[in-house]
């Protein structure tokens, strides 16, 4: 029904489910979080109307491909259910961990970079990608700290996992961009080591910076989807799009949840800044 | 080098426990790695914390939201999320609410929040299509009263040792008399809710008894027994009428 995906689309949360039903607005997709429907057949009827209408991306936060102690199957089979019934343009996760043996930590959790750790993701990404009979996106982690046995960089596990499963990459360049900045890597290096015909989606969400209590001095960037994007990230994303192409992208927000005019205007703003980005493109390329 | 499995355990009991001790060695970044695992402690606190208090609004009416954050607190310690969606998260703090030695001067608060569990859960139900009183009646009598029913999905039967439903109401309509006295009482209540309407019915011990057993999968001759039983008036007949007229039941099983 949507067979091309292109723009810049908005994060549904629940405040806005309602009005974007009664008066629907022009965005090119929207993405939304399973584990906020699964309890809610309100919100999910209201979710289906949406998705009749515009395309939908399922974007999970529960799956928890980085456990050790496996993958939930029963919330699998929760969030296959809707993914069935929403039919979503794209699915995707997080290259992260929130679950240790049963208990959901309600955070996404970083992961060593190790050879034990790719092939417990390479096998959770091969049952999910069985379990939903689609591709899974996996999504690059904000980093605050590292695991002093790592063995691989970031970019090179992730390349690693998209090998080894086919799987595809939504690179969300804010959390590049803080990662970068908290762990002390070049995030535009990061961006050129990633396989580009993998990249199948953006996000780009808001950080704040606070004092780093482990730098006197130094600031760190925390990941709270909660204030508008970086004219930083901003920047990484026009460079992202310079090198990936015109990759769907998502204006991500979770907290103090602004108007929804806002967030149009947000996604107003990645589509200016993307078109920018490949005009430079083309002028180098004539 | 720690197996993942033993990892994700010391990182676990840092965010939960604060036992930062054991994983400092295997983390890197910055000159003091676990004060910025922290951030995720922080988080792990905070999301949860704001969850119950996001979920027990009227709670926090009765008690104070310093009463509610505080034993909040205790519990995602106590009790991290089993569930993995978070609108589920908290269905048994109630009973900690209940124990929690603090507020024993408020010996209906587990009632009342577990009412307020149960008023969020329907609130966001959506109704099937009722169950009509002329398709009641093609169905022959004699197998009639050896078949139960199936209800809507958002009807839920609470039988309280005190009368919350009242202090519920008040909370809903938000007009607050100058004075309210509580005095335990064995209250039975149906808490209907579709689509965000929401009401909230005190019954008579009969008619509550019939419903919820009948709910609850028993054959509806069982059910008017048991109410017969409480209430030598109770008229069967007329009950399931009702159940029909308030589009309150789906099918018979
Ligand atoms: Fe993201």
């Amino acid at each position: 029904m949507f067979p091309h995906l292109s723009g810049a689309g908005i994060g549904l949360r629940l405040p806005h489910l309602a009005d974007v039903v009664a008066r629907p607005p022009r965005v090119p997709f929207f993405e939304v979080h399973p584990e906020s429907f699964l309890a809610n057949p309100h919100a999910t009827e209201l979710l289906l109307t949406i998705a009749d209408r515009h395309p939908v991306s399922v974007h999970t936060v529960g799956v928890s491909i980085g456990s050790a102690s496996g993958v939930d199957h029963a919330h699998l089979d929760r969030v296959k259910q809707l993914v069935d019934l929403v039919n979503p343009v794209l699915l995707s996760g997080h290259v992260a961990w929130s679950t240790h043996a049963g208990e959901y930590l309600n955070d996404l959790l970083p992961l060593p970079y190790t050879e034990e750790s790719l092939k417990v993701l390479v096998e959770h990404v091969r049952q999910v990608q069985d379990a939903f009979e689609r591709p899974y996106l996996v999504e690059n982690p904000s980093s605050y700290v590292g695991f002093g046995d790592s063995t691989m960089t970031e970019p090179a596990f992730l390349t690693a996992l998209v090998a080894e499963t086919g799987c595809r990459l939504l690179c969300d360049v804010s959390n590049v961009y803080l990662s970068a900045h908290n762990m002390g890597f070049d995030a535009r290096a990061y961006l050129d080591s990633l396989p580009a015909a993998a990249i199948a989606e953006l996000h780009l969400g808001g950080f704040e910076a606070e004092p780093d209590e482990s730098i006197p001095g130094a600031t760190l960037l925390v990941d709270t989807h909660g204030t508008s994007i970086d004219p930083g990230a901003w920047r990484l994303y026009e460079y992202a799009i310079a090198r990936f192409g015109s990759i769907p992208t998502l204006i991500e927000r979770d907290n103090d949840i602004p108007d929804f005019d806002v967030l149009l205007a947000e996604s107003r703003l990645a589509r200016a800044h993307a078109a920018a980005a490949l005009s430079r493109n083309h002028a180098r390329a004539v | 080098m720690p197996a993942l499995s033993e990892t994700q355990r010391l990182v676990r009991n840092a965010l939960v426990q604060s036992d930062f001790d054991a994983v400092s060695p295997i983390l890197v970044g910055g000159h003091d790695p676990a004060a910025r695992l922290a951030i995720h402690r922080r988080h792990y606190h905070a999301s949860l914390v704001d969850a119950l208090r996001t979920r027990y609004p009227a709670t926090a009416w009765l008690i104070g939201d310093v009463a509610v954050t505080t034993a909040a607190t205790r519990y995602v310690i106590a009790h991290p999320p089993r569930v993995f969606c978070i609108a589920e998260f908290g269905a048994d703090f109630p009973r900690f609410l209940g124990s929690e030695p603090s507020l024993s001067a408020v010996p209906y608060v587990e009632a009342f929040a577990a009412l307020e569990w149960q008023v969020g859960r329907v609130a966001v139900a959506v109704d099937s299509p009722a169950l009509t009183l002329a398709h009641l009646a093609t169905a022959d009598s004699a197998s009639l009263m050896s078949s139960s029913m199936i209800f809507q999905p958002g009807v839920v039967y609470m039988a309280m040792g005190w009368p919350v439903d009242a202090l519920m109401r008040i909370y809903l309509s938000n007009q607050v008399p100058p004075q309210f006295h509580m005095t335990p009482a064995t209250t039975h209540v149906e808490v209907r809710g579709a689509r965000g309407a929401l009401h909230i019915t005190s019954l008579p011990p009969a008619a509550w008894t019939f419903r919820h057993l009948l709910q609850s999968g028993r054959a509806i001759g069982q059910a008017a027994e048991a109410a017969l039983d409480l209430d030598p008036q109770f008229d069967p007949g007329r009950a399931l009428v009702e159940l029909c007229d308030l589009s309150l039941l789906t099918r018979l099983a």
